[in-house]
């Protein structure tokens, strides 16, 4: 053994065992390092779908080889034989041939060549005899001489070259009449095999066998990698769809394709997860569609960390309780608290589309999205908190500046106590009574909140009363009124309309409402004689923007006798819910009013100063500065117009960024729910109040937010909008910028939206939702459902997809301002909606631009028919042939029988009707208007056959551009206004 | 031998597939007829009056009176549509050799009420020389709605469905009939007395459809015998 010594200050051998075992460990950590390094599961991904391509192809292969018709290229097979066979028997011949082919190229290359030569020479020497002869030199003959000489050579050589040509063309053709019929043969079978071949290709490019193989393998090779690997990370860099990360917007760099290879291939819809096709490849990721991958990417839509090639890290977010436990078994999945936008789980994904798809009613293709913001419009979120996009719409709840000549202060304590008592399917949330108020002193301090705010409300209210009502009117006809002029489409009465266990169940929110969604625009009438005063409503529904000029309530020009009919029987529907199901009345707790009313002077002032300046105040005042100090708390302006608040900032917390918002941020509490956002948004919606469950907080500090009672349908909609709110701001570039046409569409279907025009016309495939109480009726009167229903149809408003083309966009414009009846036999009115010029102009521009029909005039050049032509016209109009007079209105003339069976005015056409459509309309009106009255003259199918033979030589198209013509002369003055007529 | 000629005639007259169908009819078969008669329990109601409002010329010849409810004397249904809901021998209703009319006249649809094969063309006829339009609200089959002016006195339709089809007459609006679409043939219509007779019916149990326009579809089941014929009457509730 060594000693140390001075030339050796370390023991040696134990220096080299110690050297040696750690450079076997760093090898063995390196091994480690480059080991862990390589190993990485998207690589496993893509394998498994290298394997999966490689079946399918072959799969491919073998259908596409099926196919092939197999006797065919044994027939194929033998005549290439065949055709073999004869020219190996000419063999000499095809030696002799080919041959001469090769001596005629060789002389041909031979000759190019000395020709290309002598070319070069020949230029040169132009240019020295250019040269020479511009500096007047002795060699300028020289020159010449030569260059005479090169041309004559080149010339004789440029002859030879086009006999080569020649000789070539001859031989090849020989050569080729030799070879024909084998290459005729060859060329079928590849034809034949093209698929297959095609498909081999590409299965040795998926999964290529032997040399291939051992070289790719080596590419993909740890430490080998670096160089050209197959496996490879896939990415795609969103300059235009950057990400926010900590101040900084840096373009997202998408790795999902890494392992979701096949999400914008065709052929992948069945395959297993993470290698399926897109579900929406139309719309999504595909190259033609409005999102193409190169340009979108994913996570722009679904959220999720872009630069993440491992699951966890991606942040996938589980749908559901049972795929976060499959989830947790499989990927050992768990929530990452490091990424503030978690991928959206699969049935939150419609969140996505809000950050770009802004200031729109609807979401094209996004069913779930779009019922949020349409219940956000509805409910009127944006009363109370402020969301950007939402900013000036009008307030949801009626103006309470005149509320006591509606409504008794009896009525509206217990209304305000629970609204949804009195009429269940009410818009208003409940305020009072909820879980954070429940102690004994709160149920008090409410009772006398409630009343403080009916005797604010009655203080400040403009004294209006109303005069007596002119008369008494018939309920009975007041109720047909009702029920046919147009009030259902979009108030109910749906005690008459609903089973009450359906109603009861509904109430529980255990089933959908039996009411269509439109008709709940207004509301339920089924208890309104309880409510509401008769003169009152006798006001109301001849002149609604009297007493509310914001009112979206249209004016149905009622007569005052019709008027009277409607208040006596609305007067009739009184509530009938079991008085034990009633919010009673408050009672009054002046103690409890003193003492709350104490808490909030003293917030200002010193409690003896508060205690002395409540001293002074009588009871009334006391009650009405309690009602001013509740309203301000509980924001109820934000919904209503409320004298004194006019001005007052509404309550709510501003959403406009909601769904940015990390978990962290908010209060969860004790809710017995999931950290995420989503589940806060849907728990905040359900129960607004049970985050103050377990919190001790004085009354004024505890939640406001009022309960809704939304169905989990509801609440999971608003969830959606809620997430979707987000503080990206998307780049112009990325955002789909409307065209004109489209933003005039689009204009107009806010009015359609804010009108509910929906709630009696059919228009973009919905609405026309009063026909369920036109069915109901006719059901009443014991039709079958069946019957009703496709008669109901036949006096519905009418369908109005395609007004655009359909009439004149200044008639247009006039009926909107002041409607006049077209159709007399309909019962149902179109209101008057008192339209600004802007709103009526932006609906007819709306019909103009879906029919791309011209905006805002057009002129038309219809020729009034004279002579032959008028006479065939109105022969085509007597009774023998079209009859149309039979049922069609001619200005003051009258068709016979009941106005049922009556059609429009035709010499109002020329006013109203665009001619074109009414030649369409001539040609098959069942197709324009399916279910229409006007029967079909000219069979679709048979259009000759079925026209009247002996008129314009039985020429169907001429004669319906003949009634076009004519129809629109009918009612003219002499063709005076009519466009280019002179 | 002797009946070869015989067959040979026949065929030659009436076409191959009669010989078959009569040879089908005539074969053993293991079935019985299914007779009946509908009432309703409720009283007979006098048939309302309806007032013509239109081309009094042509409408008003004949009274006309709502026949939506027909019951006679001792209470039996009128154009009850009785048939087998679930027919077990996949057989189809032959169209008739002659085409099923609809005739218009006197501005009302005759019959009322009839029963036609599915596929079947149906001659529309307008005797009145005035212009109708023929409205149908079919169920599965696709509606129409053709006007029919005088000039255009036969007009063909089918219906490719079974269905129960209503038409109407939009120019007048009292008129009203039914067509009721078969694919199979075991479909009987009951008569003024409210009798009615389903033949050849396959032996078996069935269930038995009862519809009559004002008076909604009723079932009940119904076994088949061999041979002879099951009675099954049926009363609807008053109304």
């Amino acid at each position: 053994m060594p000693k140390t010594t001075d030339e050796y200050l370390r023991r040696i051998g134990g220096l080299n065992v110690l050297f040696a075992a750690s450079s076997v460990g760093l090898l063995l950590i390196t091994g480690l390092m480059v080991y862990d390094d390589y190993n990485r599961s998207w690589k496993d991904y893509q394998k498994r779908f290298i394997r999966l391509e490689a079946e399918k192809t072959r799969a491919q292969i073998k259908s596409a080889e099926e196919t092939v018709d197999q006797k065919g290229m044994a027939a194929l097979q033998e005549e290439l034989k065949e055709a073999r066979a004869a020219l190996d028997q000419r063999g000499r011949e095809l030696e002799t041939a080919r041959k001469r082919l090769r001596d005629i190229e060789t002389a041909n290359y031979r000759d190019d060549l000395s020709f290309r030569t002598i070319k070069s020479t020949f230029d040169a020497r132009k240019f020295d005899y250019e040269e020479a002869r511009h500096d007047k030199a002795s060699s300028t003959a020289a020159y010449e001489k030569e260059m005479d000489d090169l041309e004559k050579r080149l010339e004789v050589l440029r002859v030879t070259l086009l006999e080569h040509a020649k000789d070539k063309t001859a031989a090849e053709t020989s050569l080729r009449d030799l070879t024909s019929q084998r290459d005729a043969a060859q060329k079928k079978i590849d034809d034949l095999n093209a698929g297959v071949d095609r498909l081999q290709k590409k299965l040795q490019k998926v999964a290529p066998r032997g040399f291939m193989r051992v070289a790719i393998d080596l590419l993909n090779a740890p430490v080998l990698d670096f160089v050209a690997p197959t496996l490879r990370i896939q990415q795609v860099v969103l300059d235009q769809n950057p990400i926010d990360i900590h101040f900084t917007r840096i373009p997202r760099a998408d790795r999902c394709q890494t392992c979701h290879l096949a999400v914008d291939k065709a052929g992948y819809e069945d395959a297993e997860e993470p290698f399926r096709t897109h579900p929406h490849l139309d719309l999504f990721a595909g190259g033609s569609s409005a999102h193409p991958v190169d340009r979108f990417g994913c996570t722009p839509c679904h959220r999720g960390r872009d630069r993440a090639v491992e699951f966890n890290y991606a942040t996938h977010m589980p749908d559901g309780t049972a795929q976060r436990e499959d989830w947790g078994k499989k990927y050992g999945w768990e929530r990452d608290h490091y990424w503030e936008q978690p991928m959206l789980a699969r049935s939150r994904i419609e969140a996505g589309c809000l950050k770009c798809h802004q200031n729109v009613v609807s979401v094209p293709k996004a069913p779930r999205l779009n019922r949020g913001l349409e219940l956000l419009d509805r409910v009127g979120c944006y009363s109370c908190h402020k969301i950007e996009g939402w900013n000036d719409r009008p307030k949801v709840g009626p103006r309470l500046n005149r509320i006591i000549a509606k409504a008794t202060p009896e009525w509206m304590s217990r209304w305000i106590r629970n609204p949804k008592a009195f009429r269940p399917s009410t818009r208003m949330p409940r305020i009072f009574g909820l879980p954070n108020n429940q102690a004994p002193d709160d149920v008090d301090r409410e009772e006398a909140e409630i009343l403080g705010v009916v005797a604010y409300l009655t203080d400040k209210a403009e004294a209006l009363a109303y005069p007596r009502l002119p008369g008494k009117g018939n309920a009975a006809r007041g109720e047909k009124l009702v029920k046919s002029v147009g009030c259902m489409g979009c108030h109910a009465i749906e005690k008459d309309e609903a089973a009450p266990g359906v109603l009861q169940a509904r109430n529980r929110r255990e089933v959908a409402d039996p009411v269509a969604w439109e008709r709940r625009f207004g509301p339920d009438l089924s208890r309104i004689g309880s409510k509401a005063k008769p003169e009152w409503i006798y006001q109301w529904i001849r002149n609604p923007r009297a007493y509310n000029p914001d009112t979206r309530m249209p004016d149905l020009r009622l007569t005052p006798e019709e008027a009277l009919d409607i208040t006596a029987y609305l007067m009739t529907l009184t509530d009938d819910s079991p008085v034990a199901e009633r919010a009673s009345a408050p009672r009054p707790h002046p103690e409890a009013r003193d003492r709350t009313l104490l808490a909030y002077l003293s917030q200002r002032e010193p409690p003896d100063d508060a205690k002395a300046s409540l001293a002074k105040m009588s009871d009334r005042e006391k009650d009405v500065l309690l009602g001013e100090k509740t309203i301000g708390r509980y924001g109820c302006f934000g919904c209503h117009l409320i004298p004194g608040f006019e001005k007052t900032p509404p309550i709510g917390v501003d959403l406009s960024e909601e769904g940015s918002k990390p978990a962290d941020l908010l209060l969860f509490g004790y809710a017995p729910i999931e950290h995420t956002s989503p589940a806060w948004f849907f728990q905040k919606l359900k129960l607004p109040r049970s985050f103050d469950e377990g919190h001790v907080a004085e009354f004024y500090d505890r939640l406001r937010m009022p309960q809704f009672e939304f169905t989990d349908e509801e609440a999971g909609a608003l969830t959606l909008v809620l997430q979707g709110l987000t503080k990206e701001k998307v780049p112009l570039e990325s955002i789909r910028r409307l065209s004109a046409r489209d933003q005039a569409i689009e204009a107009g279907r806010r009015i359609v939206r804010d009108y509910n025009c929906h709630g009696c016309h059919i228009l973009e495939g919905a609405g026309g939702a009063i026909r369920q109480s036109l069915v109901r009726n006719f059901m009443a009167e014991g039709r079958t459902e069946d019957e009703a229903t496709s008669m109901a149809a036949s006096i519905a408003p009418p369908i109005i997809d395609g007004e655009g083309a359909k009439v004149q966009p200044e008639w247009l414009f006039g009926f909107l301002k002041a409607p006049s009846p077209i159709r007399p036999w309909l019962a149902v009115r179109m209101p008057t909606f008192h339209f600004s010029d802007a709103q009526a102009s932006t609906l007819v521009h709306h019909f103009a631009a879906r029919e791309n029909t011209v905006f805002p005039f057009q002129t038309f050049d219809q020729v009034p028919p004279r002579g032959a032509a008028l006479q065939a016209a109105v022969k085509m109009f007597s009774p023998d042939y079209f009859n149309c007079w039979n049922c069609h209105q001619q200005g003051a003339r009258k068709p016979q029988g009941p106005p049922e069976g009556w059609a429009p005015d035709l010499t109002l056409a020329h006013e109203r009707l665009n001619p074109d459509w009414i030649a369409h309309w001539i040609a098959n009106p069942q197709k324009l208007m399916p279910g229409t009255k006007m029967p079909t003259y000219y069979d679709p199918e048979d259009m000759k056959g079925s026209a009247p033979p002996d008129v314009l030589g039985g020429d169907p198209k001429r004669q319906i551009d003949l009634l076009r013509d004519y129809v629109f002369t009918l009612g003219q003055k002499r063709a005076a206004n009519m466009g280019t007529q002179p | 031998m002797t009946t070869f000629p015989a067959l040979t005639a026949f065929v030659r007259k009436h076409g191959i597939s009669t010989a078959v169908l009569l040879a089908t009819a005539l074969a053993p078969a293991f079935a019985g007829d299914i007779v009946g008669k509908v009432k309703y329990a409720g009283t007979a109601p006098t048939p309302a009056k309806i007032a013509v409002t239109k081309d009094q010329a042509v409408c008003g010849k004949a009274e006309h009176s709502d026949e939506s409810l027909l019951v006679a004397a001792d209470k039996g249904v009128k154009n009850v549509v009785v048939n087998i809901a679930d027919p077990k021998d996949g057989k189809k209703m032959a169209a008739p050799p002659k085409n099923s009319t609809v005739d218009q006249n006197g501005c009302k649809f005759l019959p009322h009420v009839q029963i036609v094969a599915a596929g079947a063309p149906i001659d529309i006829v307008n005797d009145d020389g005035i212009l109708h339009n023929i409205h149908s609200f079919p169920k599965n089959n696709t509606p129409f709605n053709k006007a029919q002016p005088k000039f255009k006195k036969v007009m063909t339709e089918k219906f490719e469905k079974a269905d129960v089809v209503q038409i109407k007459c939009d120019v007048h609006t009292w008129m009203s009939g039914w067509i009721i679409v078969a694919d199979h043939p075991y479909y009987g219509l009951s008569d003024a007395s409210g009798s009615f007779k389903i033949a050849d019916v396959p032996a078996g149990t069935y269930t038995l459809d009862y519809w009559h326009e004002k008076l909604g579809k009723q079932s009940k089941q119904v076994t088949v015998p061999a041979t002879g014929s099951v009675t099954a009457d049926f009363e609807y509730p008053a109304k």
